[in-house]
């Protein structure tokens, strides 16, 4: 016989190939591309991802680049016991409605984005580890984003309770699921009266919070209630109380000695036109009702300004992502009222409504038109003079790998018109294009 | 269709630098009549006659190596009878004169699905192998990959020329399986678990089996591999045809050629004449002779022989007289008792 056999080598093939038997699992989003402002210079943006959000809609109004890389590993898994290791890294240019993305090299820690090629950022937003247990409830402690409820074409969490602690999650309790977490959170750093630093135990003023959810009870077939409860108490060192109660130095920045509750009931609608449609109505009150008034990421933080005190803010939202045969359609709706717990105030109110209707032409092509309107009247009180508005709309023209609402990665260009009585002069349109993924 | 793909491409390379979009996106608009049709395929299924009986009869495809191999199973595709019952194929005759091969199936999923499973059969249309059942799974859209039921096997090709080799691929959708549906994950649902937020709650659609479908298929030759994943290379003489394969039937035994068995026939039937002769002198040890010894041997076995006798080592001269004849030596004992006569004198 002439073969020549290597049984050898086959067997250490072998035994290399079969190594890699859980592998990593990689997941991410990025966003990032340029924009025009017809009447000269580049894009300006009424909206970021962050406090001061796309009221009109986010589509043509990204004025950033902004990636996730979050990487796990199920590092052990024996018997129904599984643990995994996750992290996540975000990078981004400097959020502002300004047009902070500078040039190819835009360095990391060097400085605000003053010229460009410094002012980009980098945070390490989640690094934990999750142990499931063999009746699968799962225990978990470290930095993460937990109980995170966006509204993609706004880049609008109306609920995020991220950040550091530890919790257990989805133990079968009767029809649905259970979870309670502790999450910490902390506000601005208490100063002395000439601005130093109160003690050099504490950096930052800090509160405790919980978290309770009740998910996945089933009224009917498609239909699901969630029950969430955020609690948080301001926890303050014996200096930190002492200044607070002597009134020195910034304790208006952190002084709120008042507990703040924040509760959502969300009911989800799970076949609606092929797709799906949320209401939920929100209540939050004392350091929890600014975000759940009017900010974005409520829960993310506890607003432990004195200022807070009494506030009381009421919201409701309905969004959802339908689909008509070659045309999809993503909606938002949201009306908000915060009673500011001071003497002859009136409620501030804002809604708004955004559209993002597309036809796709074909499997990799669509045009899309996001249409938004926002309506704000705050009160006189504080300096309002009635309703006032901003209105946008949108038309893109996108390339997509597949078809549908959902399909990523994309390009699209587009040209965003803006109005109303927000509306900045000589800033009402934009011309651009942008890449976005997730995976 | 065609100044789509050239603007995608156009796009592609002024903006995101992605070499071929040809062989990310698999043209699922284009088969829109195969993917749609799963009651006309059932039909088509029940009305149709199988192609052949038996394995050998069905027409095999040449498989390229590639990794870009769009197939779509449709009526115009042949038959076959399965224990399982009837399926629409396709089947394929494996490269032969390679390494190892990686081969990825990948059935996409769009109003419909066909659910694959595969057979593979050696050069003698044996089967070797049914891939089916667990090994192929639902794979989420994820980059530029779509919604799809896929498999990834490897092939052995180390034993060269081995007629047990797997030699053919047959691509088939168990009958039962067509009742069956997968349960396709709603790209909201991806979405979220890629932002790592709350799912939305939309319902996982459930995709229906056909018995008509698209699939791709890559076939990787891993010898062709460069870099650290090619630990090993087989190495190849000359072209073996896996199916006239120069293997002995029954190996692992002594093969004795047809040639030297005739030899050995006539060098026994030579021996008991000699041996007769000088009966008296040899021991009862059956001698075989195995041919002539060459003439420079005989004379010195005859010269170390006179030597032992002149010595007086009898017994010794009698060994190399027993060994000379073994040897195939005709005058060993003629030498033998001519010293003994000798040396007596």
């Amino acid at each position: 016989m002439k073969a020549k056999w290597l049984p050898i080598s086959a067997a250490v093939i072998m035994a290399l190939g079969s190594a890699s038997a859980s592998a990593v699992e990689f997941h991410g989003y990025m966003r990032a591309g340029l924009g025009a402002n017809t009447d000269g210079g580049s894009q300006y943006c009424y909206g970021t991802g962050g406090p001061n959000w796309h009221t009109v809609g986010r589509l043509g109004d990204e004025c950033d680049t902004y990636a996730e890389l979050a990487l796990s590993q199920e590092v052990y898994n024996k018997a129904s016991n599984k643990f995994t290791v996750n992290t996540l890294v975000a990078y981004g240019t400097t959020e502002g409605n300004a047009d902070a993305r500078g040039n190819s090299w835009q360095g990391q820690g060097e400085g605000s984005p003053d010229n460009p090629w410094t002012g980009q950022r980098m945070s390490f937003r989640e690094a934990w580890v999750n142990y499931q247990m063999p009746n699968g409830a799962n225990l978990w402690a470290g930095n993460r984003y937990y109980g995170r409820k966006d509204i993609h074409i706004l880049d609008f969490y109306y609920l995020n309770n991220s950040g550091y602690g530890t919790g257990i999650e989805n133990v079968k309790m009767g029809p649905g699921n259970f979870s309670a977490a502790y999450v910490q959170h902390k506000w601005k750093s208490p100063k002395n009266a000439g601005g130093t630093a109160l003690e050099s135990e504490q950096i930052y003023s800090t509160a405790h919070t919980i978290d309770l959810r009740y998910s996945g009870l089933s009224i009917t077939q498609d239909q699901t209630l969630e029950f969430i409860a955020l609690a948080a108490a301001p926890s303050y060192s014996d200096a930190q109380d002492k200044a607070i109660d002597s009134n020195t130095g910034n304790v208006g920045d952190y002084g709120l000695d008042k507990n703040g509750y924040s509760f959502t009931v969300e009911h989800t609608l799970a076949n609606l036109f092929g797709g799906f449609n949320k209401a939920a109505l929100q209540y939050s009150t004392e350091g929890y009702a600014w975000a759940g008034f009017y900010s974005n990421h409520l829960g993310d933080s506890y607003n432990m300004e004195q200022g807070q005190k009494g506030r009381k803010a009421t919201r409701l939202i309905d969004w959802g992502v339908v689909s008509f045969g070659k045309v999809d359609l993503g909606y938002s709706a949201i009306y908000a009222q915060l009673d500011k717990g001071t003497a002859n105030s009136d409620d501030a109110k804002w809604y708004n409504i955004v559209v993002r209707p597309q036809y796709n032409w074909t499997d990799f092509t669509s045009t899309v038109l996001e249409a938004g309107l926002f309506k704000q009247d705050f009160g006189k009180d504080w300096g309002s003079t009635g309703w006032t508005d901003l209105r946008k709309v949108t038309i893109a023209q996108q390339f997509t790998a597949g078809k549908g609402f959902w399909a990523r990665p994309s390009l699209r260009f587009f040209a965003s018109f803006y109005s109303g009585d927000q509306a900045i002069d000589n800033n009402k349109a934009m011309v651009g294009a942008q890449a976005e993924a997730w995976w | 269709m065609k100044a789509l793909t050239v603007t995608i491409s156009f796009l592609c390379l002024t903006l995101a630098g992605c070499s071929s979009i040809d062989n990310l996106i698999v043209p699922t608009s284009e088969y829109k009549s195969v993917l749609d049709a799963r009651e006309r395929s059932i039909t088509a299924l029940a009305d149709a006659h199988p192609c052949c009986s038996q394995y050998q009869q069905i027409p095999y495809k040449d498989l390229p190596i590639s990794d870009n191999i769009l197939l779509v199973i449709d009526g115009s595709s042949p038959v076959y009878h399965f224990p399982e019952g009837n399926s629409f194929i396709a089947a394929y005759k494996l490269p032969v004169n390679s390494g190892d091969l990686k081969i990825t199936i990948s059935a996409q999923v769009d109003s419909t699905v066909y659910f694959p499973a595969v057979i593979m059969l050696d050069s003698q249309f044996k089967p070797t192998r049914n891939i089916a059942g667990e090994i192929f799974k639902y794979k989420p859209a994820k980059f530029l990959d779509p919604d799809r039921v896929e498999a990834v096997f490897t092939v052995d090709r180390t034993q060269v020329g081995n007629p047990q080799n797997e030699s053919y691929m047959i691509i088939y959708t168990p009958l039962s399986k067509i009742d069956e549906t997968t349960t396709v994950i709603h790209p909201a649902n991806l979405q979220a678990e890629a932002l790592h937020v709350d799912q939305p709650g939309i319902k996982n659609p459930q995709v229906p089996h056909s018995a008509w479908g698209l699939l791709k298929l890559s076939v990787e030759d891993l010898s062709s591999i460069s870099g650290r994943d090619n630990m090993y290379k087989p190495v190849y003489q000359d072209t073996i045809d896996a199916n006239t394969p120069k293997v002995d039937p029954a190996p692992n035994k002594l093969v004795i050629s047809s040639a030297a068995v005739a030899t050995a026939g006539t060098a026994m039937v030579a021996v008991p004449v000699t041996q007769g002769a000088v009966q008296p002198l040899v021991t009862k040890t059956p001698v075989v002779a195995s041919g002539r010894m060459l003439a420079e041997t005989e004379q010195l076995y005859n010269q170390l022989i006179e030597k032992a006798v002149s010595g007086g080592e009898i017994e010794k001269a009698m060994q190399l007289t027993t060994e000379a004849e073994r040897a195939g030596s005709t005058s060993a004992k003629a030498t033998l008792v001519k010293a003994i006569k000798s040396s007596q004198k």
